[in-house]
């Protein structure tokens, strides 16, 4: 204190004294290059000395400096460093042009930012003008592509859907393998509340335009400070804030259209007669169960007119929409020294490509922050949404419209008198979606407040404290003439709510040592606590469909409500050291204790250490011309997965109702060690600059083992118990990312270039001698020594020449006939890319934008599980995909194809007649946008005016003959990567849109 | 100056207390279970325990569906046909069973389960504070660890054979109860068919001697215990004994035959039926994936899947006038027969009826040439006559096993009956190793001792 008070003594005397030399008073004022926005809180200083002062809200600064020889320095986060020497001049106005170096970027990490430069671990990210106006369907897809070592997998084009996000491989077998979410400093809740079989995705209630930033952290220098629950990696999302100076109003709308990226070819009814002539008459059931093909049809129920006057129906067709999406967003931010604010409202509205599928969010936000005193400053940030999602049922569902492709085309869609045919093989989906509702109403706040109390200038206490509300409420109806819903309508109604509270209380300190060394000290701890309760009720047979609530219900067939909860109690601690600006030291260290570790084992310790070496600083570098910049950085340190359910750790019994009576029964046998599953984590990375950092990149290599892994472990069924959830097993993760960025051509006309590419391997290295299948019909297999979810099964070796008949290898791997296959099952594939990337590129001139994000993923295999109903020469009376056509006919044909003959199972058996591989390259996004010159819209009062075309999916190259490569069944499971199962594919999306700033 | 002042004393207090903040805020409990050092402490809690394993025994895994539609599909030759999609299922119709079998596997597992329940109270009744209930619990756990080993041995082990050593291995006997981890360890062998039944027998007699007359609320009494009795020694060949034991129960139970053959299913707890599982519209085993009604119902009205429906040739089995075929049997979705015993999601479903123990009774009368109770062609005729069939003048062993066919279709007990007589379904010996269950691939994988049965290793 009494330093501080010196200084400022001294620096008030020096100002004085200088009032009273040969003082010069300059006046000016600074604006930004690039839109001409006067820029607030720009430090301008007297070179060499402690003279200066920062711009007015408009800009404006005037300052006494020494003589004419003094040297102005405008400085301000985020620009580059401007000097200008004074001469004779007594107004000087600057323009200062932003600062696209990489490297001096500002990196938001856990409790804190640091200077790109300075960073010891591995971090991504991506910031608000990469996704600028673009269609995302959600938030964290923007990462797709864009950041390195990040893996996503959309799954399917439904909307509101899951998406699977893995950060450096798969670290984990039955505990979530998604990462965590931080936004604003609050760990959030992601776990699906839906009852659908499949996951929704909490994170589609934020909007992508209140979103300021995305950090990825990768390593477990960067995320070990989240302990418990980093082992997947951390997302930190950091949303937008006011910043001093004119208040700025923006208005946003876009509207477009959707498409499937790809439909498939199915039989027509020529061809599935043509087909299933064949089929009936090589039967080994022709003769005893059937004469010819029309019989065969009619054998199974089919309407006598259908085999002789075909409907020739597209039921393929039916199951898309035109899609589109539209949205509206305003925002507006501005304030004053010592208030800022950043008010925004959106409302986005998508119609998905699948019949029936529509999710609309609507969005306010404020964020404001306040200087209360020079010491205390305060801020909260406030977020509202509303999500409707109408949504699509499981993949496996009989109500998932793409399972309309299985009905054969010779039934008709619809009646004579134009009501839906309702005698088809399976039922029609089209009827039951026209007399049914399934609707998911979600509200959702996540709000935090904050106070900051700066002891000195290099000391705050910062105290936080978060609410993460989720009320989400389904209401669904299926009429009486529904398969679910028949003979008397069905309704179903569930609420839930999640409440989470999360305070975090940091301190941090950094000691002024000297110019060659500097310290950041952090502490704190945390306290998380969270309560999921719900309640459902379902109710049957209602007077008519006019009554779709379940006060109308004659049946309360079936209710609930429960509860359940978790708590994280940490402590925190991280330093970073710097000296000689060379040299770089981190370290750091969390405790986590939570609710669900078993008693033995309440709290785990989570260490990291990190260092670097900035090599560029040494004397035989310092003076190269090309290099700018060279970082060599390694790290290692211990995460964990709490991710392990919220009792797996007790020993419980729970209710059990036998008609009216209420009952109770052992429920799970627990073990009182019950912990986190453990990841050591080494990383080692080189970041570098060259030409003055027009291109600066990274290259990583990282080493994940995970102990400890939490598994059901198979005891024997006659304890009463099938399995105890135990920490068993280990795997290992390895891969590389590159990434580079390129300023190519800077100047009037300028090109940006981004470039990652990452691998994975995983390897299962020890799960206790069992092997996890994913179910009799998928291929998806976890087994010691091979990687994650490979594909084990029969392997398919075409037909026999001879006599149509499917082969297959045998252990020995000799082909023989089907009927001679031992059921041999060998590895057929392997979901898991050999690498993935994305490559950028962006344009511009003369107001002119046009930026192309194309996304790459090679060497993964895929299953479609569908194979062996759609893809299998006519076994049964599915309607085929139109490949089949090329069936074995006579002998010596060579095909792929067996013979077709109904319901001999020719060929039909799970094999990988169905895998195939699933490498793509996709346009994913392309965004063109026009800014209009100021001179042109300052006339009409507007500070800026864009119109744009943007693109999602544009373009989809791959091999794969389903609908689309980017593909994952969800309801089969975390072991089942890459299966399709009538899966339906993502949108294409084209939109327009314009920009509008007062 | 002085607010600067209170903003750091505020500041520092929230980070003290903050730090203090104790480990409390970890604990936190299920709502929805409890934990099992607590589960069984008064007598309330015993009487919780017995229902819960009773709503097992409901489950689809047992008497709400496998151990009825299985023994029912294994001789489904020329009787019914099995149309729906399930794989677990048509394997057991066509005896292509695989060892990762769905429904192999779980009416083993959860068989154990309810086992498992059984030996916790009786390892723990002593804590019963009444002495009655004592005796009543006790007999419900021996009632039911009794009648699942007995209905394991049948699907898991090669038949028993009359006047045979039985060493063939059925299912492991499991009479200790597991509360923890290292108790769910434990591995255990397979006892013998001789040994399983053994031990049925020495459960159910248990039962007999402490259930009460008329059991409680819809449970086991002394009765349901000596008819299932009657089942074991019927299917052991020991036709005395079960010969006895249906001739106690006609007698002394109290229960009398319904007028109508529709109305044990049509309604709830007649008095014809000695073990009936309960259910409700709240409370049932399933109304899409799984139940009775489920597989076996294709009313036109949508109630069902139609998997599992009746084949031409059997109706031929009925006379014309057979109230069986004209009001048990309807047509249904596609023009196809279906057994009207099960066509509601929520009715409840009969186990044991005294039908049986007057067909028990007069086949054993029959083969033992006596008459015990009745005559066997009295005892014929009274279940004829009530279906409105042609009453006969002699009873046959023949003809008492074929009204077994006509009387009890559907309801569970066809495969065992078959291979007790030693007849073939289809071109399938009673003894074919294609008729029996493999031990689930799961349990053989978890448990090093167990050994496959012959065609499945």
């Amino acid at each position: 204190m009494k330093r501080t008070f010196l200084l400022t003594l001294f620096s008030i005397f020096g100002i004085w004294l200088a009032s009273f030399g040969q003082g010069v008073r300059i006046s000016g004022k600074v604006s930004s290059l690039e839109d001409e926005t006067s820029l607030a809180g720009v430090t301008v200083q007297e070179k060499g000395t402690t003279n200066g002062m920062q711009t007015d809200v408009d800009g404006n600064y005037s300052i006494q400096v020494s003589s004419s020889n003094s040297i102005l320095v405008f400085s301000f986060v985020g620009m580059n460093t401007k000097e200008i020497a004074v001469g004779n001049q007594s107004v000087i106005n600057v323009q200062l042009t932003s600062d696209s170096r990489a490297l001096s970027e500002v990196v938001v990490v856990g409790y804190g930012t640091q200077i790109k430069k300075d960073l010891t671990g591995a971090i991504s990210g991506i910031k608000s003008k990469d996704i600028e106006n673009l269609p995302l369907p959600t938030v964290e897809s923007a990462l797709q592509g864009r950041v390195s070592g990040v893996f996503i997998n959309s799954g399917s084009g439904k909307l509101g859907q899951g998406i699977n996000i893995r950060v450096r491989g798969i670290s984990s077998v039955s505990a979530s393998n998604q990462p965590l979410f931080v936004i604003d400093g609050q760990p959030v809740i992601t776990q699906a509340l839906g009852s659908g079989g499949e996951p929704d995705n909490p994170l589609a209630s934020i909007a992508p335009d209140d979103i300021k930033s995305m950090e990825v952290l990768k390593d477990a220098s960067a995320a070990a400070i989240y302990g418990a629950r980093a082992a997947n990696g951390v997302i930190l999302i950091t949303t937008k804030s006011g910043s001093a100076g004119k208040t700025k109003i923006n208005f946003g709308y876009f509207t477009g259209s959707s498409r499937p990226t790809k439909k498939r070819e199915w039989l027509n009814s020529q061809e599935y007669i043509q087909l299933f002539t064949d089929a009936a008459n090589n039967s080994s059931l022709n003769g005893s169960e059937w004469s010819n093909a029309e019989e065969a049809w009619m054998n199974y129920g089919g309407g006598t007119d259908e085999w002789t006057k075909p409907a020739n129906s597209n039921w393929a067709n039916e199951a898309f929409q035109k899609g589109g999406i539209s949205q509206y967003n305003f925002s507006m931010d501005g304030g004053d020294a010592k208030t800022k604010f950043f008010v925004s409202a959106s409302y986005n509205d998508q119609k998905g490509i699948i019949l029936a599928n529509r999710l609309t969010r609507a969005n306010a936000r404020i964020n404001i922050d306040h200087q209360v005193s020079k010491k205390f400053k305060v801020g909260v940030n406030l977020m509202l949404n509303r999500t409707n999602n109408y949504r699509v049922t499981a993949d496996n569902n009989f109500t998932n419209p793409i399972q309309l492709n299985a009905i054969p085309p010779i039934q008709a869609i619809r009646n004579p008198d134009g009501t839906y045919n309702r005698n088809t093989l399976y039922s029609n989906v089209l009827n039951d979606i026209a007399n049914s509702s399934n609707k998911a109403l979600s509200f959702r706040s996540i709000s935090n407040a904050y106070g900051q109390y700066n002891f000195m200038e290099n000391l705050f206490i910062r105290s936080e404290v978060a609410f993460d509300i989720v009320q989400f409420e389904e209401d669904q109806y299926y009429g009486r003439e529904t398969l679910d819903g028949q003979p008397g309508g069905e309704a179903y109604n569930s609420q839930t709510r999640v409440l989470t509270y999360n305070t975090n209380n940091v301190i941090n300190w950094m000691p002024k040592l000297n110019e060659n060394n500097s310290l950041e000290l952090l502490a704190g701890m945390s306290l998380q606590q969270s309560t999921t309760s719900d309640n459902s009720v379902t109710g049957r047979s209602f007077p008519n469909d006019k009554f779709q609530k379940i006060s109308s219900a004659a049946i309360i067939a079936g209710g609930t409500s429960s509860e359940t909860g978790f708590s994280f109690l940490s402590y925190f601690a991280r330093a970073n050291y710097k000296l000689l600006n060379k040299y770089l030291l981190g370290a750091s260290y969390r405790i986590d204790g939570s609710s669900r570790f078993g008693k033995d084992n309440r709290y785990g310790a989570f260490p990291a250490v990190s260092a670097g070496w900035v090599i560029t600083e040494e004397n035989f570098l310092k003076e190269n011309k090309s290099l700018s910049f060279l970082k060599l950085r390694a790290s290692y340190g211990t995460t964990g997965n709490a991710e392990i359910g919220n009792f797996a750790s007790r020993t419980l019994w729970t209710a059990n109702p036998y008609a009216a009576s209420s009952g109770i029964k052992p429920d799970q046998v627990g073990v009182n060690d019950l912990k986190w599953e453990k990841t050591n984590q080494f990383d080692v990375g080189l970041d570098f600059g060259l030409f003055n950092d027009r291109i600066t990149g990274e290259i990583d290599y990282f080493n994940k083992k995970t102990s400890d892994l939490l598994l059901s472990f198979p005891v024997p069924a006659t304890s009463g118990f099938s399995t105890i959830t135990r920490n068993v097993g280990n795997l290992e993760n390895n891969g590389w990312e590159f990434s580079l960025n390129s300023r190519n051509l800077t100047g009037a006309f300028s090109w940006t270039t981004s470039f990652n590419i990452s691998t994975y391997k995983n390897k299962i290295t020890n799960l206790n001698g069992s092997t996890i299948d994913g179910g009799s019909r998928q291929m998806g297999r976890i087994s010691e020594g091979m990687p994650y979810g490979y594909f084990y099964g029969p392997k398919y070796a075409g037909v026999n020449p001879d006599n149509g008949n499917a082969q297959y290898y045998n252990e020995g791997g000799e082909i023989v006939d089907q009927d001679n296959f031992d059921g041999y099952n060998q590895k057929v594939g392997d979901p898991n890319p050999n690498f993935y990337g994305g490559l950028g590129n962006n344009y511009s001139y003369k107001g002119f934008d046009l930026n192309i994000q194309t996304q790459f993923v090679s060497g993964n295999d895929l299953y479609n599980i569908a194979g062996f109903y759609q893809s299998v020469n006519g076994d049964y009376y599915d309607n085929q995909s139109r490949d089949q056509l090329a069936y074995w006919k006579k002998p010596g044909d060579i095909t792929n194809v067996p013979q077709p003959r109904l319901l001999d199972g020719n060929g039909a058996i799970k094999s990988s007649r169905w895998v195939q591989d699933g490498s793509y390259f996709r346009v994913k996004n392309v965004a063109l946008s026009y800014s209009f010159p100021k001179a042109m819209i300052s006339r009409l009062k507007l500070d800026n005016l864009k119109v744009f075309v943007a693109a999602q999916n544009l373009f989809t190259f791959t091999k794969y003959e389903g609908y689309d490569p980017e593909v994952n069944a969800s309801y089969t499971g975390n072991v089942n990567l890459g299966h399709d199962f009538y899966t339906p594919p993502q949108a294409k999306t084209v939109t327009i849109g314009v920009n509008l700033g007062l | 100056m002085k607010r600067n002042n209170l903003y750091k004393y505020f500041f520092t207090a929230a980070l003290a207390l903050s730090f203090a903040s104790c480990d409390k805020k970890l604990d936190i409990n299920p709502t929805t279970e409890v934990d099992a050092s607590t589960a069984l402490e008064t007598d309330g809690d015993f009487k919780s325990a017995v229902v819960g394993a009773y709503s097992i025994l409901g489950g689809g895994a047992l008497y709400g569906t496998n151990l009825n539609i299985m023994p029912e599909l294994q001789a489904y030759e020329g009787y019914a046909i099995w149309g729906g999609t399930f794989q677990s299922y048509r394997q057991i119709a066509t005896k292509s069973i695989t060892i990762a079998n769905a429904d192999v596997t779980r009416t083993w597992v959860e068989a154990y389960e309810a086992i498992n329940i059984a030996n916790l109270l009786l390892e723990s009744s002593s804590k019963i504070a009444d002495a009655d209930l004592r005796t009543e619990i006790e007999g419900e756990a021996a009632f039911i660890r009794g009648i699942l080993h007995f209905e394991l041995a049948r699907f898991y082990g090669l038949p028993y054979e009359a006047g045979k050593q039985n060493i063939q291995p059925a299912v492991p006997i499991i009479l200790k109860g597991v509360t923890d981890s290292e108790g769910a360890y434990q591995l255990s062998s397979r006892n013998t068919v001789e040994e399983v039944y053994a031990q049925a027998i020495k459960d159910l007699t248990t039962a007999t001697e402490k259930l009460t007359e008329s059991g409680s609320d819809n449970k086991a009494s002394k009765y349901t215990a000596m008819a299932f009795l009657s089942r074991v020694y019927l299917q052991m060949g020991q036709y005395e004994k079960a010969r006895d034991l249906a001739n106690t129960v006609i007698e002394e139970s109290g229960k009398t035959l319904n007028t109508s053959v529709t109305a044990a299913f049509a309604n709830k707890n007649t008095n014809e039926t000695l073990f009936e599982i309960q259910a409700n519209d709240q409370n049932n085993v399933g109304t899409s994936n799984d139940g009775l009604t489920t597989f076996y119902s294709g009313q036109t009205d949508g109630t069902g899947r139609a998997d599992f429906y009746i084949n031409p040739e059997f109706l031929k089995s009925f006379e014309d006038t057979d109230v069986r075929k004209t009001n048990q049997i309807y047509v249904g979705r596609r023009s196809r027969n279906y057994s009207g015993k099960w066509t509601s999601f929520g009715q409840n479903i009969p186990v044991i009826r005294l039908a049986e123990m007057y067909l028990v009774r007069a086949e054993t009368n029959a083969r033992l040439k006596t008459a015990i109770g009745d005559t066997p062609v009295n005892d014929l005729n009274l279940i004829r006559r009530r279906a409105g069939a042609s009453v006969k003048t002699t009873a046959t062993v023949d003809q008492i096993l074929n009204e077994r066919i006509l009387e009890l279709c559907f309801e569970g007990v066809r495969i065992h009956d078959f291979k007790r007589t030693k007849r073939t379904t289809g071109t399938f010996a009673y003894n074919s190793d294609d008729l029996v269950f493999p031990v689930p691939e799961r349990e053989m994988r978890a448990n090093k001792q167990l050994v496959q049965n012959p065609g499945y290793e």
